[in-house]
């Protein structure tokens, strides 16, 4: 590098005129601070009870209700010991993770299928069909507890899977059906059709093409209707009692006549929420959207 | 190898209806092996939906489709041996270029390593060969429309179906991209049946150009005869721009033209009246046909006929704008120094003279080149 006589890099002026004057350079220093701060803010709001509800969960009966609220105690076992052995948490966990999956999977395959089929063929009367299967959405639940709970009664479907089941697969089928018409149309019909030309049967178009581009929807679509059934209790109350009682179910039965097991009912809180909070994980890296733009416009 | 028979695709007597609607009305047309055929025609007018029933994304109502003398109309485009660029492109998203190239021949079970030498290859050729990494999203346009046509050249397919595979680029890319596909598909000597609505494209591209309106096949013939001798009014005005002027006229009893303005008067011959008369028992109004370089305008004072309107200076050409006995129509002439109120005498050849049925449309010409 050219140095003159003093020594100094000889670097050309331009490079030092880059550089952005002292009280911008200050003013875009503070707004990144005051952006953390808010972000933090907010972070703090949405986690705080969460980490509250963990530590509840490892706490002694006797450290939960002291006040002003410990923050450091000897962590303890004893409200999973007892939700497990007492409450049957495990089982109920089971029932959940069966009902919960198989609904979500049925809505999921089910739903697709009409969404594609509403999406691209003709068929009559489309948009009021569409509207219709909101509308079952639309139902406030406790409207249809009644009836559900003599049908299954009489068909010796009352506390299993199946009737559990089949209502789940009912809410989730509504929304799967708008959410991924939407995300169906988006994709151009020349890219199917370029698919068909280039030798592929209608079965290889969709798995190798159209299922691809429907996967940021479908993860979205799937963390969402298992999360509604996942924490569904009216119906998990009213439709079981025993053999197939949910997660929420067993939740809720801490609160007790004599009051409310805070310990047990944050440790039945940290099981619900783990399935969750592990979907969401996975399905994260699906869930950046923007796989279909760009397809149409240069 | 088998020989191929002369005749490449053959469509005879092809419906499609939507509904009431009928978007192709029996259209029959015979496309040689080895032809750049193109479809011509303005918007709406059935040319992509017949491109369709010969890719076999569409169901004709009625007709057949045959490839080689086979009966394909019933078949999935996969059975057929096509290769299509798409408007929009058709990419796949969620492909990289380079996959997207080889797509077709993963689905038709090429080995690995053959499909990537192809891939290369035809990628070496469109000048694409440094974004094979890139996925669609993040190319242009006119480079995806380059991996569009890498997409459709790799197969080596029996056919070539393209649907206005320009139109979303801008307008000098387009200018060549044209000449790229045709020097491409010149050297593979693939039959290619092309859409579009842009008649200079098609003028530049085909070697035969079938021109469609409200769902019929209008005209098939080589570029050059269609702009000399169009079918129909419609055709006419169609192909050219500027476009072709048309003068309403008025063949009397007595055999006269009556037309306005004069200097077309004398524009065709008795004999020539005579014999249109004679083919065409009862014609009354008609259309009469100027293509606007073929009107020439001599600056004169005295035996001026029109006046200059507006000047148009292009550069290579100049468009004259004029009227005549108040009816306005335009001139090509080479540069000029006329400017507008300036008094021109304009004349025409006669052999440059169409003249139409004005009730059926029909070109009723009778060319003087038959006597």
């Amino acid at each position: 590098m050219n140095r003159d006589i003093s020594g100094r890099a000889n670097l050309p002026a331009r490079s030092l005129s880059i550089q952005a004057p002292w009280d911008y350079r200050l003013r875009r220093t503070l707004t990144i601070l005051l952006i953390y701060s808010a972000i933090l803010a907010a972070l703090l709001f949405f986690l705080f009870p969460y980490f509250w509800m963990v530590a509840s969960a490892f706490k002694s009966p006797g450290d939960v209700t002291t006040y002003p609220p410990v923050w450091l105690f000897s962590p303890t076992l004893e409200n999973f010991d007892e939700l497990i052995e007492d409450m049957g948490a495990l089982s109920a966990l089971r029932n959940s993770l069966i009902v919960v999956g198989i609904s979500t999977c049925l809505a999921l395959i089910f739903g697709s299928m009409a969404a594609y089929a509403l999406a691209r063929f003709k068929i009559k009367a489309k948009e009021t069909i569409a509207l219709e299967i909101l509308m079952v959405r639309m139902l406030p639940p406790i409207v249809a507890v009644i009836p559900l709970f003599l049908l299954a009664r009489k068909f010796g479907l009352f506390d299993t899977y199946w009737i559990l089941i089949a209502v789940y697969t009912l809410m989730g089928l509504p929304f799967v059906v708008w959410v991924m018409r939407v995300f169906i149309q988006e994709i151009p019909r020349s890219v199917e059709e370029a698919a068909l030309v280039d030798g592929c049967t209608r079965l290889q178009v969709l798995f190798r093409i159209s299922l691809p581009l429907m996967l940021p929807g479908l993860a979205a679509t799937v963390v969402i209707i298992f999360m509604f059934a996942w924490n569904e209790y009216l119906f998990a109350t009213m439709l079981t009692s025993s053999a197939a009682k949910t997660l929420p179910v067993v939740a809720a039965n801490t609160v007790k006549p004599r009051g409310i097991a805070w310990g047990v009912a944050s440790a039945a809180g940290v099981l619900m929420s783990l399935p969750v909070v592990v979907l969401a994980l996975i399905a994260q890296r699906y869930l950046v959207r923007g796989l279909t733009f760009g397809v149409v416009k240069g | 190898m088998r020989e191929k028979p002369k005749v490449g695709v053959r469509i005879a007597e092809l419906w499609k209806l939507f509904g009431s609607h009928a978007a192709v009305r029996g259209v029959s047309a015979e496309i040689d092996n080895g032809e750049f055929f193109v479809l011509l025609g303005p918007s709406g007018c059935g040319k992509t939906t017949t491109l369709r029933m010969i890719a076999g994304l569409e169901k004709p109502s009625a007709g057949r489709v045959y490839f080689d003398e086979t009966d394909v109309t019933f078949r999935q485009p996969r059975g057929r041996d096509i290769a299509m660029v798409f408007q929009d492109y058709g990419l796949y998203p969620h492909l990289s270029a380079g996959d997207n190239i080889m797509f077709p021949l993963k689905i038709a079970g090429v080995p690995k390593a053959e499909r990537r030498r192809r891939a290369f290859e035809v990628a070496e050729r469109l000048e694409i060969s440094s974004l094979l990494w890139r996925k669609p999203p993040a190319i242009s346009g006119g480079e995806k429309q380059r991996v569009a046509l890498a997409r459709a050249l790799v197969r080596n397919p029996k056919v070539f179906l393209m649907d206005e595979p320009l139109s979303n680029l801008d307008a000098k890319l387009r200018v060549s991209m044209r000449a790229e596909i045709k020097r491409l598909v010149s050297e593979s000597g693939i039959t290619t049946i092309y859409v579009t609505h842009d008649q200079i494209e098609a003028m530049a591209l085909a070697t035969r150009i079938g021109v469609m309106n409200l769902g019929e096949l209008v005209q098939v013939g080589r570029p050059l005869d269609i702009y000399d001798r169009p079918a129909t009014r419609f055709v006419a005005g169609f192909i050219g721009s500027p476009p072709m002027n048309m003068f309403d006229g008025l063949v009397d009893g007595n055999g006269e033209l009556k037309i306005e303005p004069r200097f077309l008067r004398n524009s065709i011959g008795p004999l020539r009246l005579k014999r249109i008369r004679e083919q065409n028992p009862g014609i009354g109004a008609v259309v009469v046909g100027v293509r606007p370089e073929y009107l020439q305008l001599a600056n004169a004072s005295e035996s001026a006929n029109a006046v200059v309107e507006l000047v148009e200076p292009l550069g290579q050409d100049t468009y004259v704008y004029l009227r005549a006995n108040d009816t306005p129509f335009v001139a090509v002439t080479k540069r000029t120094t006329l400017r507008v109120g300036d008094r021109v005498e304009v004349s025409v050849d006669e052999a440059n003279v169409q003249v139409m049925d004005k009730e059926t449309g029909r070109n009723v010409s009778a060319p003087l080149d038959g006597e």
